[in-house]
């Protein structure tokens, strides 16, 4: 193990990073999504794909499978996002009509937390994550 | 290497922005609409074939000319002139010891208190135009100082600067404000030594105290609060601090207490704090605040007066015992739950209205008359705020009806006339005081309440609103005559139980000339004979018996039985009447025992077979349906929508011009999202409509700057409270007016409004939307307002059709009623905008009539509204946001009942679902229906001003909004960006391997 992490290079990191993350996304969506009618299978897949990409990688590094990690929670941030439009036009209507505005910084924050797993794979991406 | 980085790398920023193009592209077509709305884009746009054509194709036109800059900008002049003059006419003086008010000249050194100064309610959170912020409104402030106030700026901006926030529940991204209720007073520490000295030796001729309750959409005001579990309509300890800091610092001459509140406050506590005068003034919208300087100066004299009870504990009315936050669950919730396809927020509450047609005014009138007779059990404890015997004066602060003025005003009740059909009451009105005002002229009524009555549930208001008139501005001794005609038919009682329609009474009637309902049940009771009243303060009164006129009429379960339509009107919600269901459920409250039939909690227990109807989807194909084939679609014959203009709706060129059309352009009528598609087979325009009521909100909520060179926002009228307080049918006509040219020169066919519930309860969220807790109320102020804005050409749609009156758990709350308290009460108001106004579109509530949703309801939708009432227009329903699940996506079930329209439905939800249901299942009846539903949608927009222009050379042309072609092409350049990424990606890795390999070939051969 020891012998394997002496390999990795800063890259490595923060795909670690990201599916660190994007682990406490998964947590968070799950908890809070049942409970407000939002579970949409679509975003729970693409993170559990994102994080289990990001686990692969933890063993084998592999261009495409970084970028794969990099759509899956792309998909899951902006799903969200279209998935909460209700939300939020009712937070900047005043109104309690197409979703839930009291949700709305729940809302944020989960998709704060996939955001920092999209930048570190992006960043991860740009860099070596093993050395030569 | 550094190529197999950078294209990763590329490949990833690539790989996420097309994510983001295809989702949002998806997520903006699902709300092309709104999208279109903000951007200003019509989807349709007209081209003449002849240029020839001289016909005025002008078939509605602005009382200001031409549609241009000009014109506009005086129109915005007038709604706000209108919005000042609404406030300066409905604000209610309530309390004015010693003529505190108007202030004198030299009374203008004032200090403003409480938070609501710095955060004033312009209005509540819901629909409706959004000029109701300080940056687009006048607030108090500002309206003062424009009056020639000095105002203790410390003091204010101390309140500007504070970290408190009234707010209710929510989230405001943009200012991140609290996303949970808060009251919104400041804490007595807030005053410092430091601020308290700003008013020692300045600013202090007047303490000016404004109190705010902020309610709204999907906000009900609370029963108990979170802050002190006390109703949020009485003082708070931190109002008490503030006026007792005030009191005790003896440094002002007066202090005067503004509600800012579109809900009726507790006031019992104005004499302890020392106040001198006490304004209502509801929400005064964007202007009205200018009106609420003029009434403290003098420069208006107030002629409001009250449209809600003001009870001393706002509790005790029997409405609150099931309605609003008393709202049960069933109690076998878990059965139904598991039985339901709808979520447990909409399938879980019931609210049973035992308080029958005791509302407001009518409950504590009512009792208090059987009280005054010694009869009925009125004495009784139950329902009483004191625990002890019911008494009228610990009940009631303020009647229906009552406000103060400035003058005084002497009313003689001239003459009545009793015809077939109407009533002509004469009151000539004098100013006797010193100052010029107006007066309004309440006209009520007493019915009689006999053995019949009493023997089939027939319920009586001691004193019922029969009509109300204003007069003009009256200088000193001046007088003037009124003549009222006031319709009979508000007379007549719905018996459900006995002769199972309207019936008129037997007995002794009155007509009673009152300055409140109380002052006028006192006339009624000394004609009776009766001793022992007392006045508003509690003091004894006598009645004036010339104020009455008193005749007699004989039993008559004939003379209303049949609507104007010719249709007979009986019975049709014995289904809501839980009785019905589960015998000796309920009680309903009658006068006959107040202390045995006051409400108590409900339990209810769904079973098997309410079960069955209360999830819902109750449409099957009939048996006998026809196929779609035998409808004639797609033949086009050449007429355009604009040929239909005028035409008789039952003219059966209807049915030749609805074969033109496919099923699906049909259906995409109904999928309503703040307005229609372009339907270019038929030359109909794509169409906007604007959401009110207080102003015209929506997706076409402000000027179009192209077009008139300046942008501006609609007006933000009065709170519909305010309104209804002038008592002002000449100010509520020209409300109408000015709203249907705010949508001429806005293009729309339709706006949602008025509002026509009731204030149930005080605490309803939205009831600053709402005229009154009086129906007859409802139903006067909804006449001319719609009459007026649809002579514009602007269709009114009065919401929300009805039952539900509170905000919370609307979605779903299932009501039940007995049929007299809901045609008298929830039905009326709309009765009046329909029967009377001729309103063209109505849009539904998102309760259920006893079990069934008022959209699956065919009792309310095909025999009230349309066959007793006449109605001809589209019934919408309300926000179904493009459901996919629960009672709002019961689509077929709706539109069989004879819901026309989906609102909100953004994303084509109920076209999809309802054509795909016809052609699958070849449903001719469906299809019919669906047909009806678009000749009705085609129907009020063939008859509104959006046909100005077009005439039957007209041809309509499809357009793309700019915004899709460049979604697509987004998605097309990230696309190609991220395969192209990937390819160099993918060579650069073949070639990293090749030379890896030639490196270790090399190597070998070294």
């Amino acid at each position: 193990m020891k012998e394997m992490m002496n390999n990795k290079a800063v890259g490595f990191y923060f795909a670690v990073i990201a599916g660190l993350v994007a682990i406490i996304s998964i947590i968070r969506y799950v908890a809070w999504a049942p409970a407000h009618d939002g579970l949409n299978s679509l975003i729970l897949v693409a993170l559990i794909a994102g994080l289990v990409i990001d686990i692969v990688l933890f063993f084998y590094d592999n261009s495409y499978l970084i970028v794969a990690a990099t759509a899956c929670y792309s998909i899951a941030l902006f799903q969200l996002l279209a998935d909460s439009v209700g939300s939020f036009v009712d937070m900047f209507q005043g109104i309690v009509m197409f979703g839930d505005s009291t949700q709305v910084g729940t809302i944020i924050s989960i998709s704060c937390f996939i955001a920092v797993s999209i930048l570190a794979s992006i960043i991860a991406s740009f860099m070596k994550r093993v050395r030569d | 290497m550094k190529n197999k980085k950078l294209w990763t790398g590329l490949s990833s920023v690539f790989s996420f922005l097309l994510c983001f193009a295809i989702i949002g592209t998806n997520c903006a077509l699902g709300y092309a609409s709104t999208i279109n709305g903000a951007l200003g884009i019509t989807t349709s746009k007209l081209v003449s074939t002849d240029d020839g054509d001289t016909t005025d194709t002008q078939y509605y036109k602005s009382e200001y000319g031409e549609l241009n800059g000009d014109n506009l900008k005086k129109l915005i002049e007038d709604t706000h002139e209108q919005t000042i003059t609404e406030e300066e006419e409905g604000a209610v003086l309530l309390k004015n010891d010693n003529n505190a008010l108007p202030l004198a000249s030299d009374e203008l050194n004032v200090t403003l208190f409480g938070h609501a100064v710095a955060q004033p309610l312009f209005r509540n959170s819901s629909a409706g135009s959004g000029a109701s912020t300080t940056e687009e409104g006048i607030d108090l402030y500002h309206g003062l100082k424009n009056a020639g106030f000095s105002i203790n700026d410390t003091l204010f901006n101390a309140y500007l600067n504070s970290p408190t926030k009234r707010g209710v529940a929510g989230f405001n991204f943009a200012t991140q404000e609290t996303s949970t209720w808060s009251f919104g007073e400041e804490n007595i520490s807030f005053y410092t030594n430091d601020l308290r000295a700003s008013w020692e030796n300045d600013y202090n001729d007047v303490a000016i105290v404004m109190l705010a309750r902020q309610g709204g959409e999907g906000s009900e005001l609370y029963m108990e609060d979170p802050q002190e579990g006390i109703s949020q309509l009485a003082l708070h300890q931190e109002e008490k601090d503030l006026l007792k800091m005030i009191k005790d610092s003896g440094k002002f001459e007066k202090t005067i207490v503004l509600l800012n509140s579109g809900n009726p406050l507790e006031l019992g506590w104005l004499e302890e704090y020392g106040v001198d005068a006490c304004l209502w003034i509801g929400c005064p919208g964007e202007k009205g605040f200018v009106g609420v300087a003029n009434i403290l100066t003098g420069a208006a004299n107030p002629s409001g007066r009250l449209t809600d009870t003001y009870a001393v504990n706002s509790l005790s009315a029997p409405a609150n015992v099931n309605n609003s936050y008393n709202n049960q669950s069933w109690s076998n919730l878990e059965e139904v739950l598991a039985n339901t396809g709808d979520s447990e927020e909409e399938a879980s509450f019931y609210a049973v209205q035992a308080e029958g047609i005791y509302i407001g005014y009518k409950y504590y009138e009512t009792r208090y008359e059987d009280l005054i007779l010694g009869r009925y059990n009125a004495n009784g404890v139950a329902g009483a705020s004191s625990g002890n015997a019911w008494n009228y004066t610990e009940e009631v602060t303020y009647p229906f009806g009552y406000g103060l003025s400035y003058t005084t005003f002497d009313q003689v009740l001239d003459s009545v006339e009793v015809g077939e059909d109407t009533i002509q009451v004469k009151v000539t009105v004098t100013n006797t005081g010193a100052a010029a005002g107006k007066s309004a002229v309440q006209i009520y009524a007493q019915t009689p309440y006999g053995e019949y009555e009493q023997k089939n549930l027939v319920e009586k208001s001691a004193i019922q609103l029969l009509d109300f008139g204003k007069t003009g501005l009256l200088q000193p001794g001046e007088s003037e005559t009124l003549t009222i005609e006031c319709d009979k038919y508000l007379l007549a009682s719905y018996d459900y139980v006995g002769a199972k329609g309207y019936i008129l009474s037997e007995g002794d009637y009155f007509i009673s000339l009152g300055d409140n309902a109380h002052d006028a049940l006192n006339n009624v009771l000394s004609s009776k004979g009766a001793q022992g009243m007392v006045d508003v303060t509690g003091a004894a009164a006598s009645g004036n018996t010339e104020k009455t006129y008193t005749w007699t009429e004989k039993f008559d379960d004939q003379k209303y039985s049949t609507s104007e339509t010719g249709v007979k009107v009986t019975n049709q919600f014995d289904d809501a009447n839980i009785n019905n269901w589960i015998e000796g459920s309920v009680t309903y409250l009658s006068r006959s025992d107040w202390q045995g039939t006051y409400p108590v909690a409900v339990p209810v227990a769904l079973t098997e077979e309410m079960m069955k109807i209360y999830n819902g989807e109750l449409y099957e194909k009939p048996a006998d349906a026809p196929s779609v084939s035998d409808f004639t679609q797609g033949d086009n014959q050449g007429i355009p929508l604009v040929a239909m203009l005028g035409v008789d709706y039952q003219d059966s060129l209807w049915e030749t011009f609805l074969n033109q059309m496919t099923i699906e352009e049909m259906a995409s009528l109904i999928a309503d999202s703040f307005g229609t598609k372009e339907v270019t087979s038929i030359d109909k325009p794509a169409v906007s409509v604007g959401d009110g009521p207080d102003g015209i909100g929506g997706m076409v909520a402000a000027f179009d700057e192209a077009k008139y060179g300046f942008t501006a926002p609609t007006n933000c009228y009065t709170s519909e409270g305010i309104l209804a307080a002038t008592f002002n049918k000449d100010l509520m006509k020209r409300r109408g007016e000015l709203m249907g040219e705010e949508g001429l020169f806005l293009g729309i066919m339709e706006i949602w409004g008025p509002g026509a519930d009731l204030h149930r309860t005080p605490f309803g969220g939205r009831n600053f939307e709402y005229f009154s807790e009086d129906a007859n109320m409802n139903y006067l102020c909804e006449i001319p307002y719609v009459i007026a804005m649809q002579s514009k050409g602007v269709n009114a749609g009065p919401k929300h059709i009805t039952g539900n009156d509170q905000e919370n758990n609307r979605e779903g709350v299932a009501c039940f009623f007995n049929e007299q308290a809901f045609r008298e009460g929830s039905l009326r108001g709309f009765e009046g905008a329909v029967v009377k106004g001729d309103a063209h579109a109505l849009m539904q509530g998102f309760n259920r009539l006893g079990l069934i949703g008022c959209s699956s309801s065919t009792a309310l939708n095909n025999q009230v509204i349309r066959n007793e009432w006449g109605f001809i227009g589209h019934i919408e329903t309300d926000a179904t946001a493009g459901a996919t699940e629960g009672y709002k996506a019961h689509y077929t079930t709706n539109i069989t009942a004879g819901t026309d329209s989906y609102c909100l439905d953004f994303s084509g939800t109920s076209a999809m679902v309802i054509a795909e249901a016809i052609t699958s299942t070849d449903d001719g009846y469906l299809l019919s229906n669906l047909r009806r539903a678009a000749k009705n949608i085609l129907y009020v927009v063939a008859n509104s001003n959006v046909m100005n222009g077009y005439s039957t050379n007209s041809k309509v042309v499809s357009i793309t909004p700019w915004w899709q072609p460049t979604m697509y092409g987004f998605i097309a350049l990230f696309a190609v960006l991220d395969i192209l990424s990937l390819v160099m990606l993918t060579l650069s890795l073949i070639k990293g391997k090749n030379r890896r390999s030639d490196r270790r070939e090399g190597g070998q051969a070294a």
